[in-house]
């Protein structure tokens, strides 16, 4: 899909020009910036999705000054299974932790996770793809049929793998002076690594058809160096499908994580992470429902506020009429 | 056509051997290859020890091991008992993964194979009926939804699809138990089973089977027929502005006919790309919905022996997988230059 809509972005047809031609003209007088503004927040849903995440970020931020982190790995056996009440707004869990302020500091977790691995994709990504497409010859054809390899095991089952035999015996570690399981570190470098081909694919093709573009040749021409190119003239102009991708991609990684620490191999207790939260929660199905409708909910909220985000960029960034 | 037929055989190889050589640095640096074989639980003794890893192969380089657990190594001389020399009359045991050998399982000592080959069916009775589901789905809704394009229903279906594509499986799955097995057991009303494909005890009728195939099976179909449905709207609209659909109409073709000749036909072919892609990951079992529903398919049987630590079955199926992937991609690209020769065309002045 995606590639397909790149490469053709570098071939507009005169149809399309001209339904855009109103709006150009428009644009003109406005900046890049301006533009794209006015674009992303005529896009319903893409203003629902930023209002959406925002409203989880502020929840998340604001909810660690009402509870320690203490508070939320603090164990009650005496207050296990309690349903919701005027204490516990969302209910205890199977150890009588109280599961809204495991909500909040396991949303910074899963968050954190989320966008901390789609860096480490992004990076990977775009350099990998970079790589590939504008030296091309046997580094391209390597890079590329690792990518498609990658791509053929099951991305679930390999994490699960992974994580099952590196990620359970990690010592904890210190963030900010806040006593973190290892195995988040470990869920982010394994996401990481495990879901750059998509990314590489997009900025490949880009590289591919930019490299071909008069201004890049002409650069060439007057003997600027290849690292120059590369970070002058190619990357700047492959960013828009790059910002996209990883909008989407922090969609995905949410989800994927939260299935990975679901089954009890991502993020370890007493570390908490909207997932592992739920990990639990089949016991008591017939009756404490809250146990897994509270991180759910935030789980299906921030997914769908980054793919409705990541759909509005799409369309503010749409190639043809960024000028 | 044989030509780009050829080729796209030719090209599955090298990504065959990559994916290989992924999966046995995975399967090396995940476990003990040597506690894959052993058959008692009494641990060997030191000298028994390097005995064993001189008959695995295990003492030699990496590329060595490599061909080994590939091809085996019952074709060559093996250095028994240490000394440097090949003995002449012993041969290594291991047969390698190409003729069938994934080694045993740790947990029943059967074949990984074999393991496999028992939870397969499991899985394609809930994910074969799920799948069709799911494709229905997405074709009829994405259809209304192109036809209606921008009325009330239109965004109450793309938005549904939205939500839906955005959900966590184990969210739809508890929200369905919640509703379909609990709510309306509270109710006193006919309810469906929670887990399993029978229940204890009862005859293994397909009634039965059919009352414990509902809850997961839709559960899985929604999230997919929602993210299908995507595509079906779309590749619908970009039908419906085609030149050719123009022409119809002008010449005073049948709406329903124009319909369904000229904009689902070809509206039909990304879905087949995308169905030929997604299928093989289908097939391979839902980890997430099995565990839930303590369906005994293969997704199970990954949970379960990764909680054992059974890394032969493991590795059984993720190869499995792997292999299923790369075969129907190459068949999809066949089906595909079938419904659209330009592909092949394109495939031979490219």
């Amino acid at each position: 899909m995606s590639q397909s809509s790149v490469s053709e972005a570098h071939t507009p047809t005169t149809t399309r020009i001209h339904t855009l031609g109103e709006r150009q003209v428009q644009d003109e007088e406005r900046s890049t910036l301006a533009i794209f503004w006015r674009r992303f927040s005529a896009h319903r849903m893409a203003t629902v999705g930023l209002l959406m995440m925002s409203a989880i970020v502020l929840y998340i931020l604001i909810g660690s000054f009402l509870f320690t982190e203490e508070y939320a790995n603090d164990l009650n056996l005496r207050h296990k299974w309690e349903a919701p009440s005027a204490e516990h707004p969302f209910g205890t869990d199977e150890v009588g932790r109280d599961v809204m302020a495991r909500t909040i500091y396991g949303g910074q977790i899963s968050l954190a996770i989320s966008v901390l691995s789609v860096a480490v994709t992004t990076i990977t990504g775009t350099a990998l793809g970079l790589i590939a497409g504008y030296y091309g010859g046997w580094l391209d054809n390597i890079i590329m049929r690792v990518a498609e390899a990658l791509l053929s095991i099951p991305l679930l089952f390999l994490l699960l793998v992974l994580s099952k035999f590196i990620g359970t015996q990690m010592p904890e570690v210190n963030v900010l002076g806040r006593e973190i399981s290892g195995s988040v570190v470990v869920i982010i470098l394994v996401l990481g690594f495990t879901t750059w081909m998509g990314l590489a694919r997009i900025v490949r093709s880009l590289v591919l058809s930019l490299k071909e573009r008069e201004f890049v040749i002409a650069a060439r021409a007057i003997g600027m160096s290849n690292a120059r190119l590369v970070f002058r003239h190619i990357l700047p102009n492959a960013m828009a499908p790059v910002i996209v991708a990883t909008t989407l991609g922090i969609s995905q990684v949410i989800l994927i994580e939260a299935n990975v620490s679901f089954l009890g191999l991502g993020v370890q207790p007493p570390t908490a992470s909207w997932g592992n939260m739920i990990q639990r929660a089949m016991e008591r199905i017939d009756t404490a429902q809250w146990l897994w409708f509270f991180p759910g909910a935030l789980i299906l909220l921030s997914v769908l506020s980054a793919n409705f985000i990541g759909d509005g960029l799409r369309d503010a960034l749409d190639p043809y009429s960024i000028k | 056509m044989l030509k780009y037929i050829a080729g796209r055989i030719i090209q599955a190889i090298p990504l065959l051997f990559i994916i290989s050589v992924i999966l046995f640095a995975i399967m090396n640096s995940i476990g003990d290859p040597l506690a894959i074989q052993l058959s008692q639980g009494r641990p060997p003794t030191g000298e028994e020890r390097l005995r064993m890893r001189r008959r695995m192969g295990l003492d030699q380089p990496i590329y060595l091991q490599y061909i080994y657990w590939m091809i085996g190594n019952d074709w060559t001389y093996i250095d028994a008992d240490g000394d440097g020399d090949t003995d002449e009359n012993i041969r290594g045991p291991r047969k390698g993964v190409l003729r069938a050998d994934l080694g045993r399982s740790l947990i029943t000592k059967q074949f990984a194979q074999v393991r496999i080959m028992e939870r397969l069916p499991n899985t394609l009775i809930l994910m074969i009926p799920m799948y069709i589901l799911a494709i229905t789905m997405a074709l009829v809704l994405g259809a209304i939804s192109a036809l209606r394009q921008y009325s009330a229903l239109d965004n109450l279906l793309t938005t549904a699809a939205f939500v839906f594509y955005s959900m966590p499986i184990f969210f739809i799955s508890l929200g369905m138990i919640f509703i379909f097995a609990i709510g309306l057991r509270n109710w006193g009303l006919p309810h469906t089973p929670i887990a399993g494909m029978f229940e204890p005890g009862e005859p293994k009728t397909l009634t039965n089977l059919i009352r414990h195939l509902i809850l997961p099976a839709s559960s899985l179909a929604i999230i997919y027929a929602a993210a299908y449905m995507r595509y079906v709207r779309s590749s619908i609209l970009e039908a419906m502005n085609a030149d050719y659909v123009r022409t119809a109409y002008a010449k005073g073709l049948a709406k329903r006919r124009i319909f369904a000749i000229h904009i689902l036909k070809n509206a039909a072919l990304p879905l087949v790309t995308i169905v030929g892609l997604d299928l093989p990951f289908v097939l391979g079992g839902a980890v997430i919905t099995e565990s839930i529903f303590a369906w005994p398919g293969m997704g199970l049987l990954f949970i379960e022996s990764l909680t054992r630590s059974d890394y032969p079955v493991l590795m059984g199926i993720l190869m499995l997988i792997a292999v299923a992937v790369v075969v129907l991609q190459l068949l999809t690209d066949l089906v595909y230059s079938l419904l659209d020769p330009r592909v092949a065309l394109m495939g031979q002045t490219g």
